[in-house]
């Protein structure tokens, strides 16, 4: 969101965006690794 | 016509060029843009230019396929064509044009200014154009390009030369860029609705690219494993796949279709939101049962996790698992049925008129249908070791995505372009380009379900006589339709650049919701004061359904 757009309005709700965009991106990080994991399980 | 009419709803933003704070100069307004209307636009002319590039590749399929023999090409260079068709198809056409128009179209519809994290938008899309001039540059390489089908199956795959390293690496930034915006979504969708704009509130458009971003940031990372073990078999001496070695190349088809089969839901979900919004819209009606097809969603794609293995049924799963995956299968049905009924209902008895979005959407409902019914067939266990790497695979699946799925991507253009342009495009050629389309795209995918049956495999360059007819009508269809798409090209350029008919804020009669609040073209910076939602705005007047 560009600053000249209202940012007090919409600075508390960035900044709960970014927190759940690093735990999703998190969650994407383990299912990477929880299925290269079944590769070697499984193999 | 109807005799409701919405013009008491005024545009709420004008746009005003003086406001408009657009960053100066090419460079700074495309390649380091972070506003979600214009990284829309980058979306969708890069899957348009992809859909020009996959179709190419698919005429040379069909051009080889023409007649019975080898003509055109090498056989090792036809397989090269069908696995690239369907890797620039899936990954570089309809997934990010359906990213591109939840750019535009999601803020819009919620009321936010822009997505939550405008900068990571940037680089999702800018890693695209870097990962497919990678992937086709393979083709321009001494090893060639892959050629064991989209589906990179083990150990045929693991044939492909020195040009499988960048095979991988563009599948891995492919990945990344579509978890980074699935990521996005997610996070302006929960965090930057206006007030007001409850879930229940949301358009249908929202809540399937919802329930798909979930789909996508679920299975990316699977797909992403699934190549890095075919790139350490191949380069560094592993044996996740190979038989030889102690590993198994059948867990390699299981890794890949629990991913395979939640990303057909991932190109089709935004589809059926689309299609959410176009029918109320010309029907002039609200849509029917809205809440049952926010669960129904949720269902299929939930229950798409559960039936990859209807892919591989001739692999020799125990019967018990063949069973399963069966049911499994069918079952999603129900849900799919649940959105064909209230598609159906919502029309039924409403004022329709037929423009162009119009004509795309009713063809969608019934082409698709048509595409789910050979999907049942395909779903029956016993019948499929008939059907599998059949043409009817190829006649289903292509039923699915392209009357399917890029109908409705066409549907959604023509719905949406005069909001974006603020011009209106051509309604004639609109039509032209929709009869055409429709024609050609039976004559030219509906005698592949007749070749199937036959027992015509799928991938093959050469085959046998008694194939030649239908194949020459699909060949034929297969090219009218190619050139069909040239008039859509001309129908957006004109409406882009040429058109002297302005669309209002309002386009669409029958039209509800709070993108058509706002001017056509909307401000380049939208609702930077948020809007307060309230019922009347996003529903149709003769919606009764209060408890939302």
């Amino acid at each position: 969101m560009s600053g000249r757009q209202n940012p007090d309005v919409w600075k508390d709700k960035r900044r709960r965006a970014v927190r759940t965009a690093l735990l999703l991106g998190v969650v994407a990080a383990l299912i990477f690794v929880a299925f290269i994991a079944s590769g070697v399980i499984g193999r | 016509m109807s005799d409701i009419t919405y013009t008491d709803i005024e545009p709420l933003h004008e746009a005003h060029d003086e406001h408009d704070h657009k960053p100066k100069g090419f460079l700074n307004r495309w390649l380091f843009t972070t506003n979600h209307k214009d990284i829309g636009t980058l979306y969708l002319i890069f899957s348009l230019l992809m859909f020009l590039t996959g179709g190419a590749m698919a005429m040379v399929i069909r051009a080889e396929l023409f007649m019975p023999g080898l003509q055109l090409v090498e056989p090792e260079f036809f397989n090269q064509m069908t696995t690239m068709h369907a890797l620039v198809m899936v990954f570089g056409a309809v997934m990010p044009a359906w990213v591109g128009f939840a750019n535009w179209m999601i803020p819009m519809m919620i009321g936010a200014p822009d997505m939550a994290l405008p900068r990571m938008n940037n680089w999702s899309f800018w890693i695209l154009p870097f990962a497919f001039a990678m992937l086709l540059s393979t083709l321009f390489m001494d090893s060639g390009g892959p050629a064991a089908g989209w589906t990179l199956y083990p150990p045929l795959v693991l044939q492909t030369g020195d040009s499988f390293a960048f095979v991988v690496f563009s599948v891995h930034m492919m990945g990344i860029s579509s978890i980074m915006g699935s990521i996005n979504i997610i996070a302006t969708i929960t965090n930057m609705r206006a007030p007001g704009m409850t879930l229940l509130r949301m358009p249908m458009f929202v809540w399937t690219w919802l329930i798909t971003a979930f789909l996508l940031l679920a299975v990316m990372p699977v797909l992403a494993g699934a190549v890095t073990m075919l790139l350490t078999d191949h380069f560094f001496g592993t044996n996740f796949f190979n038989a030889a070695g102690g590993g198994d190349p059948v867990m390699f088809q299981h890794i890949f279709w629990f991913f395979g089969h939640p990303e057909v839901y991932i190109m089709i979900l935004p589809a059926f939101g689309v299609i959410s919004e176009i029918l109320p819209t010309f029907a002039r009606k609200p849509l029917f049962g809205y809440s049952s097809m926010v669960y129904a969603t949720a269902s299929i794609a939930l229950l798409s996790f559960i039936v990859w293995a209807h892919h591989m049924f001739t692999v020799g799963m125990p019967l018990q698992g063949e069973l399963f995956f069966m049911y499994a299968t069918m079952l999603i049905s129900v849900p799919t049925g649940v959105k064909v009924f209230n598609w159906v209902s919502t029309m039924w008895q409403g004022e329709m008129t037929f423009e162009t979005p119009m004509l795309f959407a009713i063809a969608f409902v019934v082409l698709f249908t048509m595409g789910g019914f050979s999907g049942l067939m395909l779903a029956i266990t016993a019948a499929d070791f008939q059907y599998h790497d059949t043409y009817f695979v190829v006649a289903h699946f292509h039923y699915v995505l392209v009357p399917g799925a890029v109908f409705a991507l066409m549907a959604a253009t023509y719905y949406w372009l005069p909001k974006w342009t603020g011009n209106m495009y051509s309604e004639k050629w609109g039509k032209i380009h929709f009869w055409l389309s429709a024609i050609f795209v039976n004559v030219l995918f509906f005698p592949q379900h007749f070749l199937g049956l036959a027992g015509m495999p799928r991938r093959i360059p050469d085959y046998s006589p008694q194939f030649a007819d239908f194949n020459m009508i699909s060949s034929i269809g297969g090219f009218a339709f190619g050139v069909t798409q040239l008039i859509f090209v001309g129908v957006i350029l004109h409406c882009v650049f040429r058109s002297k008919v302005k669309a209002s804020g309002q386009v669409w009669e029958g039209a509800r919701g709070l993108e058509w609040t706002l001017s056509s073209p909307p401000p380049y910076h939208s609702f930077s004061t948020p809007p307060v939602v309230t019922h009347n705005m996003v529903r149709h007047p003769r919606d009764t359904d209060a408890a939302v």
